[in-house]
């Protein structure tokens, strides 16, 4: 059954109740359908943080890369395969694959070491950020650079939980 | 292999296992049970997932959706009822 006939089995009830038990049947059947739409609102919403990060931060490794600097490639090193493993993981919970649990773990546990280095500014973030402190010209370069680290192992963190949590729920129901 | 459940999750077992032969509806469900349709709704459809609960239109003049207990879900029931985990249905338990 889909969700669909599952929303016209409640609906098919709704004639049995009044008042506020209506109002509370209906809640219900709005929250059996907000169900059905969390797991892909996640999962896109995981791609779109992806490519959105990708996006707004290519240009900071091009300036570090164009400097003749190498720090870049410890950077991309980190963030790329994480960013990969998280548009799959994201695609398998969009297909609803067996698999999408593990990818979302793996994503997960390497956005967990991600963000620790990100946060305590460890290697290979740290040689990367003073780099581009050094060749960029942002007046701000300093807040900014924190601001990128903070900000992202942040957002990735609340992706990376919720993925796995409604990769769970599948999984469960499955 | 077991699954522990919630205790809604068992109320609802324990309420389609009180008369197992007879088809229930899901607003009567929720009356006996206590439980918001929000709540009860998601339990059933995963029973029905797991092969625990039958599901089936009613073919009346006003068609409404019914519910009775599978072999596999009296067996779940009774499990739940003996204070037992509720054991997968065989098609998870193989997986």
């Amino acid at each position: 059954m889909t969700r669909r006939d599952w929303l016209r089995a409640m609906r098919s009830e709704l004639d049995e109740t009044h008042g506020l038990a209506r109002v509370a049947w209906l809640l219900g059947m709005a929250w059996v359908g907000a169900l059905g739409l969390l797991a892909p609102l996640v999962a896109a919403g995981v791609i779109v943080g992806v490519l959105g990060g990708a996006f707004g931060n290519n240009e900071v490794f091009f300036e570090v890369q164009r400097s003749g600097r190498s720090s870049w490639i410890g950077a991309l090193a980190l963030t790329a395969p994480t960013a990969l493993v998280g548009l799959v993981a994201a695609g398998l919970v969009l297909a609803r694959h067996r698999a999408a649990f593990a990818a979302a773990a793996a994503f997960a546990a390497l956005v967990a070491v991600s963000a620790v280095l990100s946060v305590t500014n460890s290697p290979p973030v740290r040689p990367f950020m003073d780099d581009w402190q050094q060749v960029t010209s942002d007046t701000h370069a300093a807040d900014h650079a924190q601001e990128r680290r903070v900000n992202s192992a942040i957002g990735a963190g609340f992706a990376a939980v919720a993925l796995l949590l409604v990769a769970r729920r599948q999984r469960a129901v499955r | 292999m077991s699954r522990r459940h919630s205790d809604q999750t068992r109320a609802v077992l324990a309420e389609l296992a009180a008369d197992p032969a007879v088809d229930r509806y899901g607003y009567e469900l929720a009356k006996a049970t206590g439980l918001a349709s929000g709540t009860l709704y998601p339990i059933l459809m995963r029973l029905e997932q797991r092969g625990l609960v039958e599901a089936r239109w009613e073919v009346t003049s006003r068609p409404r959706h019914v519910y009775r207990l599978t072999r596999d879900g009296l067996a779940a029931a009774q499990a739940v009822r003996a204070g037992a985990a509720l054991p997968l249905s065989g098609k998870q338990a193989v997986a």
